[in-house]
C-alpha cells in the first residue's frame, strides 16, 4: 500500500487507543486542573484575607476623616470598618487581643501595637496607618486651602492632572506584559507537552518491540510508515491536549478578569501551536529512533537521557532569553533547531525577534526536521525488528534496508 | 506459486540458511520441517522482508517479492505478538485494513474469523484477559483476516491443547481448499503427516528430504515390520538379508527392514513358531525419516 493511507491508519490507531487510555484521561484532567488552578486560585484568595482592617474609635472623630479614609480604602480596593470604645484601656486591650489593627483617640492619636519607630509604622496595621495618615493629611489640606481661600477642586485638580508630557524612547506595548505572561505559560507547556509526548513515542516504539508486534506490523508496513504514523498520532493527541489547555485557561482568565480577550495576541498562540508542532516533530522523530534501538523499557531511559538533555538545555536556554531577549545567546539559540521551539516564543513575546529572524528559524527548523525524519528512519528501520541485545546506533544505520 | 530458491545467510559465525529452497502451489499446504536451529524461521522471515539474505531468490508467481505482494501473504511470527490492551475486535479490523481491506469488509472477516474460532463472545474483551491458547486463535485470525492469497505460519500448532490444534487444523485445511498456499513449520510430526501433502525438511540451513509425503514414504528404502506369536519370544526370527534392527517386547516383534527382504520366508519362520496375532508391515512414519533424515 502506497501512499498516506497506511500512515494515516497507523496515527489513528495511535489516537484511538491513547484517548481510550486511563493514563490520557488522567493527565489531562490533571494539566487542566493545574491550569485552572493557577488562574482562579489566586483571584478568591486575593479578594479574601488581609483586605479588611478593623480601626478602634476612641473619642470624638470627625465625619469628614472617616468619610475620606473610606473614599481612600476603596480606591486601594481595602476596607476599614470601625468599633467604638469607651476609653483608651478597653480599646487597647482589644488591641493587644488582636480584635482591632489601631486605635484612633479623638482623631489625633494613632494607636498600634507595632514599634512605634517612625511616623508611619509599617508592620502590624501598617497599611492601615498609612491610610489614616493619608486621611489626616487630607483633611488638613483642606482646611489650609479653605482658610487660603484655594477650592477643593482647584486642590483635586493638581492631583488628577499630569503637568508633564510623557515620551518614550521605545513605541508603548499595552500587551507585552500579557504576552510574556502567556508566551512564559506557554514555555512550560510546550516544553512538558515535547518531552511527554516525546516519551510516548519512544514508550510506543518500545513497547511494539517488547511485545512483538512489530514483526506482524512490518510485514504490512515499511519502517517509515510506522514511524511517521506513530508520531503523527502521538502529535495530533499532544496537539488536541493543548488547545483544550489553551482554551480553558483563556476561557478561565478571561472569567476573572486576568486579561482581556483584545490584550490576547491570536498571533502569539498560532505562534506557540506552530511551534508545539516543530518542536515536537523533532523531538518526537529522534525519539522514535533512539527507542528502536532498545527491546525493553528498563533500558528506554538509558537511550533518551541524552535527547531529554537536550529538551531541558533548550527550555533554560529561553530563561536566559528572557532576561535578555537581544542578546548573543538569544540570537544564536534562535537558529539551533533544539533550542528554537523554546526561545522564538519568548523572543516573539518580548517584541524581540525580527520578521527575517522568525522567517529563517523556521525555514532551518523545518529543513533540519525533514533530514532527521530521513536519519532517524534509517535508524529505526536497521534497529526496529532487532529483538534482545541494544543495537549500536552505527549497526542499525549500516543494516537499514534503504 | 511461492518459491524460495538457495537461500543463504549468516549470522556472524553461524550458517542460518546455507542454499535451502522450497516451493508451494496455490491449494497446497507444505509442512515446513527440521531441527531447532535449522533456520525455517529465518527462511520464513525472508518472504517477508524481514531478514536481509546473503544470497538467494524469492519469488511469488514468479516475480521477486516487495511490499505491494506482501499485502496479499498473512504470517504468523515465530515469536507471537499483538497489541495486548487493544480489544480482540479491533485488533482484527486493525490489521484487516493495513492490508489494505476496506473497513466495512474488513469488520465483516474480523467478525467471521472469530466466529470460526470459537471467540464471537471476546470480541470487545482486551487480547491480555484471554488465555494464552484462545490468544494463539487470535494471532491466527491476525494472519488470516485480510483474506491472504499465501499462508505463512511459523510453528502454528505450538502450545495450543488436543481441541485447538483440532480447529487450528480444520482452519488451515479449508483454507488449502479455497486455493490457498500454505507453508507451516511444526515438530509435531504426526500432525504434519496427517494434514499435509508436501514436506520440505531442512537441516543446518540444507534441505535434506523433501516432496510430497506420500512419495517420500514409498520411495523409503526401509519398512516398519511387526509380527505378535501368541507364546513366542523372538527366537523364532530367522537368519534372513535385511533385517537393520530389531526390538522384542514380550511375544512382539518390532522391526526395521530393507524394503526388499524375503517377507515370506519371516512369516513362514513365524507361523512355525506359533499363531500370528498380529502382523503388519509399513512404510515408515514421517517421525522415523525425520529422524534418520536430519541424523545422518
Amino acid at each position: 500500500m502506497k501512499g498516506f493511507r497506511p500512515v494515516w491508519m497507523v496515527a489513528r490507531r495511535e489516537l484511538r487507543e491513547r484517548i481510550k487510555s486511563r493514563t490520557y484521561r488522567i493527565t489531562t484532567v490533571i494539566l487542566l486542573l493545574i491550569v485552572l488552578g493557577g488562574i482562579v486560585i489566586p483571584q478568591v484568595i486575593g479578594d479574601g484575607d488581609g483586605t479588611t482592617y478593623d480601626l478602634g474609635l476612641v473619642g470624638h472623630t470627625s465625619a469628614d476623616l472617616l468619610d475620606t479614609l473610606d473614599v481612600l480604602a476603596e480606591a486601594s480596593d481595602l476596607r476599614v470598618d470601625t468599633r467604638m470604645f469607651d476609653d483608651i484601656a478597653g480599646a487597647e486591650a482589644a488591641l493587644e487581643a488582636g480584635e482591632v489593627d489601631a486605635v484612633l483617640v479623638g482623631g489625633t492619636e494613632y494607636v498600634t501595637n507595632a514599634p512605634a519607630i517612625t511616623v508611619f509604622p509599617v508592620t502590624g496595621g501598617g497599611g492601615l496607618s498609612s491610610l489614616v495618615s493619608r486621611a489626616a493629611q487630607a483633611i488638613r489640606l483642606q482646611e489650609l486651602a479653605a482658610s487660603a481661600g484655594v477650592s477643593v477642586d482647584e486642590i483635586a485638580s493638581v492631583f488628577t492632572e499630569n503637568p508633564l508630557t510623557l515620551r518614550s524612547l521605545e513605541p508603548p506595548d499595552p500587551n507585552r506584559e500579557t504576552n510574556t505572561v502567556i508566551s512564559f505559560v506557554g514555555l512550560i507547556l510546550l516544553y512538558v507537552g515535547i518531552l511527554s509526548y516525546g516519551a510516548w513515542t519512544l514508550n510506543g516504539v518500545i513497547e511494539e518491540k517488547t511485545n512483538r508486534v512489530v514483526e506482524v506490523l512490518m510485514s504490512a508496513l515499511r519502517p517509515h510508515q510506522l514511524m511517521a504514523g506513530k508520531v503523527l498520532g502521538i502529535g495530533l493527541l499532544g496537539v488536541a491536549q493543548l488547545l483544550l489547555i489553551v482554551v480553558t485557561a483563556a476561557t478561565a482568565a478571561l472569567a476573572v478578569d486576568l486579561v482581556d480577550l483584545p490584550d490576547v495576541s491570536g498571533g502569539l498562540i498560532g505562534s506557540l501551536l506552530l511551534w508545539f508542532v516543530l518542536g515536537f516533530s523533532f523531538f518526537s522523530v529522534s525519539y522514535a529512533a533512539v527507542g528502536a534501538l532498545v527491546s525493553r523499557v528498563e533500558e528506554a531511559q538509558s537511550v533518551a537521557t541524552p535527547l531529554t538533555l537536550v529538551g531541558v538545555a533548550g527550555y533554560f536556554a529561553a530563561f536566559a532569553v528572557l532576561e535578555n531577549p537581544d542578546g548573543v545567546v538569544a540570537r544564536i539559540t534562535t537558529l539551533l533547531p533544539p533550542t528554537a521551539p523554546f526561545v522564538v516564543p519568548i523572543r516573539q513575546a518580548q517584541g524581540a525577534i525580527a520578521q527575517w529572524e522568525y522567517l529563517l528559524a523556521v525555514v532551518i527548523m523545518i529543513a533540519a526536521t525533514y533530514g532527521l525524519i530521513r536519519l532517524a528512519g534509517r535508524v529505526y528501520s536497521g534497529a526496529i525488528l532487532s529483538i534482545g541485545a541494544r543495537v549500536r546506533l552505527r549497526d542499525a544505520w549500516r543494516s537499514a534496508e534503504l | 506459486m511461492l518459491e524460495l530458491r538457495n537461500l543463504s545467510k549468516r549470522y556472524g559465525q553461524v550458517r542460518a540458511l546455507d542454499g535451502a529452497s522450497l516451493s508451494v502451489a496455490p491449494g497446497r499446504m507444505l509442512g515446513f520441517l527440521g531441527p531447532n536451529g535449522a533456520g525455517k524461521t529465518t527462511a520464513m522471515r525472508s518472504v517477508f522482508g524481514l531478514v536481509r539474505l546473503d544470497a538467494g531468490e524469492v519469488t511469488w508467481n514468479g516475480v521477486p517479492i516487495g511490499p505491494e505482494q506482501r499485502l496479499r501473504f498473512g504470517y504468523m511470527p515465530e515469536q507471537r505478538g499483538l497489541y495486548p490492551r487493544m480489544k480482540v475486535g479491533e485488533q482484527l479490523i486493525y490489521f484487516a485494513e493495513l492490508h489494505g481491506m476496506s473497513r466495512t469488509d474488513a469488520a465483516a472477516s474480523a467478525a467471521r474469523w472469530l466466529a470460526t474460532l470459537g471467540l464471537s463472545d471476546r470480541t470487545d474483551d482486551r487480547l491480555e484477559q484471554l488465555s494464552h491458547g484462545n490468544q494463539q486463535r487470535v494471532q491466527l485470525a491476525a494472519a488470516l483476516v485480510h483474506d491472504p492469497e499465501l499462508l505463512i505460519l511459523d510453528e502454528p500448532f505450538s502450545g495450543l491443547d488436543p481441541v485447538a490444534v483440532e480447529t487450528l487444523a480444520d482452519s488451515l485445511e479449508g483454507e488449502a481448499a479455497q486455493g490457498k498456499a500454505v507453508v507451516f513449520s511444526s515438530h509435531q510430526l504426526d500432525l504434519v503427516e496427517d494434514l499435509c501433502e508436501d514436506v520440505v525438511i531442512i537441516n543446518q540451513g540444507r534441505n535434506v528430504m523433501g516432496g510430497n509425503v506420500a512419495q517420500l514414504k514409498e520411495s523409503s528404502p526401509h519398512r516398519r515390520l511387526e509380527i505378535d506369536v501368541v507364546g513366542g519370544d523372538g527366537a523364532w526370527l530367522p537368519e534372513v538379508a535385511g533385517i537393520e534392527s530389531e526390538e522384542v517386547e514380550g511375544s512382539l516383534v518390532r522391526l526395521l527392514v530393507r524394503k526388499e527382504i524375503d517377507l515370506e520366508a519371516v512369516l513362514s519362520a513365524a507361523r512355525s513358531a506359533g499363531p500370528i496375532r498380529h502382523f503388519s508391515f509399513e512404510a515408515p512414519s514421517l517421525s522415523e525419516m525425520f529422524l534418520r533424515a536430519v541424523t545422518q
